[in-house]
């Protein structure tokens, strides 16, 4: 179809560009600083590489690496999906129940079953996700759902669900530290595991978001316009939240409640981009995956060796950075 | 073409609008829909665009229940615009036209000559071409509603269903729409049934009126046959005079409020 020109694939290459440096910094920089030349070694040559290189590459950083940019665009890509189908600039993946129900069934989880086995935690946060989309989009429907209806359940279910973790935090104070450091969220320690029950949920939902870009694109323009032009709306948009839920659901539960990756994301991308999914969707995949590894590798550094979770460094960067467009006033459309 | 609604019953939530209608639009003609607020014009124009479901009966289209008919099939065939519609603020005319070739490309298809051929058909149509790569936001109220009308053609339909496109125009691209639909019919044989809120704009360029109150059709037919004060009187509640232009369109001008009405 028509578009701009030549301007938003130049985009999607640098985005591209972008995302490649952030993985190599991320590989590269931590406690001990590997150089590009040993980090090129031992990803490509690794019978060639020093060990400690090899080591520090294949078992820590580059799982890590790999997980962070899975998470970050699983998050950014939820959230520029759900601005799209609530028409609403301020959507993203906390405002469906995605965020609170995973924080809840985690918690719980933790708590309650001290002694299950630790992929359980993943396992039934990511079920907690999709519990709390399908109780927001439940509630929100009445012979259909109306954007506006479902942005409301979902406020007043994440408050409930929430309050259900305070309790959870309350009962069990002697656990807090663990449990706190799961819900600011972060990346330490992810490992080649968590990969692989990842990818398949984030490449999967990604790959179907991408190819109904075209039918969010129509949906942009009302419901009615978009029933018109053969859209059948109300399964498309139960179809996007599903996908928003999943990939949203599946980064939270491997990395815990990250937030404001999600909104601010595609927001910087619609202003340099436009409101073509086509180019928006993948655009915000690769810039919240090299935003979020440009944020784990701060986190590593700044206050080394202490290393701070992630989620607390993406919503001090974040905030600020939202207030900042809404004072210019060109964010919220 | 024709496009037939047979006992509709139409209705939202627990309220019923429309009962047992019965309608016929027929190829190539202009039909409008008048009636006062709350008639149930909108509501029908939706349910023969099929974005309403009917509660009874059913619409047709040359003989088929559109319910029945795949959503894009429909599409490529009927074009609805809304009043209102919204878009994203930086849409520009051309991205928005683009959009009328949804029902002709599926997801893993690009778009091909003839899918560029059709947008920019409709871009000359409507008298956009200079306009073509100007965001909505930058147009004026009449040029906004050309561009909606031009997605509309992209569909390459044979029947286009426009609910109150005048609404908020000045006078002058009022004229504009109602020429921009005559000159569509006439040059393009396109059939159009539309809601229109002036008795008399409805009466200049409809070849047949389709009159509602509460929801029943209570005349049809040619306007110069049909509107009369009797009519305006029971129906829309205001006495007045009908005058005849020397075309023989009728031309009607109220005078006040109906004592009491009937019906």
């Amino acid at each position: 179809m028509a578009g701009r020109g030549r301007r938003p694939w130049l985009l999607l290459v640098m985005a591209l560009v972008v995302l490649a440096g952030a993985f190599t910094m991320s590989i590269a920089w931590g406690p001990v600083r590997l150089s590009y030349g040993q980090v090129w070694q031992a990803i490509f040559r690794p019978q060639e590489a020093p060990a400690l290189a090899r080591t520090i590459v294949w078992n820590i950083r580059l799982p890590r690496t790999l997980v962070g940019a899975l998470v970050g665009a699983g998050l950014a890509l939820s959230g520029a999906i759900l601005q799209g189908v609530m028409r609403n600039p301020l959507a993203d993946p906390h405002i469906i129940g995605v965020s609170a129900g995973a924080g809840l069934a985690a918690v719980a989880t933790m708590n309650f079953f001290p002694d299950a086995p630790a992929q359980a935690i993943p396992a039934f946060a990511f079920l907690g996700a999709l519990a709390g989309a399908a109780i927001v989009y439940l509630l929100a429907w009445r012979g259909g759902v109306s954007p506006l209806r479902m942005v409301l359940a979902g406020v007043a279910v994440s408050s409930l669900l929430s309050a259900g973790t305070s309790t959870v935090l309350v009962m069990f104070s002697e656990n807090v530290q663990a449990t706190m450091t799961w819900l600011v969220g972060g990346l330490a320690g992810r490992s080649w595991n968590h990969w692989h029950r990842l990818w398949p949920y984030i490449g999967g939902a990604a790959a179907v978001a991408l190819a109904l870009a075209r039918h969010l694109n129509v949906l942009l323009l009302g419901d009615e316009v978009a029933a018109g032009l053969g859209v059948q709306v109300e399964r498309t948009r139960l179809a996007l939240i599903a996908l928003a839920a999943i990939l949203a659901g599946a980064a939270v539960s491997v990395a815990g409640l990250i937030g404001f990756i999600g909104l601010i994301v595609p927001h910087i991308v619609r202003l340099l981009i436009g409101s073509d999914h086509r180019f928006l969707l993948p655009a915000s995949g690769l810039l919240g995956a090299a935003l979020l590894l440009a944020a784990d590798t701060a986190a590593r550094l700044v206050l080394d060796p202490i290393e701070i979770p992630v989620g607390i460094l993406t919503t001090a960067m974040g905030a600020p950075f939202f207030l900042y467009l809404l004072r210019r006033g060109r964010a919220p459309r | 073409m024709t496009l037939t609604a047979k006992e509709l019953a139409l209705g939202y939530e627990d309220r019923l609008v429309v009962q047992g209608l019965n309608l016929e639009i027929r190829r190539g003609e202009i039909v409008s829909f008048i009636g006062p607020n709350g008639s149930g014009k909108s509501t029908i124009l939706k349910a023969l665009a099929r974005t309403l479901r009917a509660r009874g009966g059913a619409v047709y289209l040359d003989g088929r229940d559109i319910q029945t008919l795949p959503p894009r099939q429909l599409a490529r065939r009927l074009a609805f615009l809304p009043q209102g519609p919204q878009a994203p603020a930086d849409l520009t005319v051309r991205e928005l036209v683009w959009h009328g070739r949804f029902p002709h490309l599926r997801w893993w298809e690009s778009a091909s000559r003839a899918d560029v051929e059709a947008v920019e058909t409709a871009l000359r149509q409507t008298r956009l071409e200079e306009l073509a790569d100007r965001p909505l936001t930058a147009l004026s109220g009449g040029e906004r509603q050309r561009a909606w009308i031009a997605l509309a053609l992209a569909q390459s339909p044979s029947i286009l269903l426009l609910d109150e496109p005048t609404t908020y125009l000045d006078i002058c691209h009022q004229l504009e729409i109602m020429e921009l639909v005559s000159r569509l019919n006439a040059e393009l044989g396109l059939t159009v049934a539309m809601v229109l809120h002036d008795i008399n704009q409805a009466a200049r360029y409809s070849h047949r009126l389709v009159v509602l109150h509460q929801g029943r059709v209570v005349a049809e037919g040619p306007p110069a046959g049909i509107l009369t004060e009797e009519l305006l009187r029971n129906v829309f509640g205001v006495e007045s005079r009908i005058q005849y232009d020397s075309e023989g369109k009728p031309l009607c001008l109220p005078t006040g409020l109906a004592r009491f009405t009937k019906v």
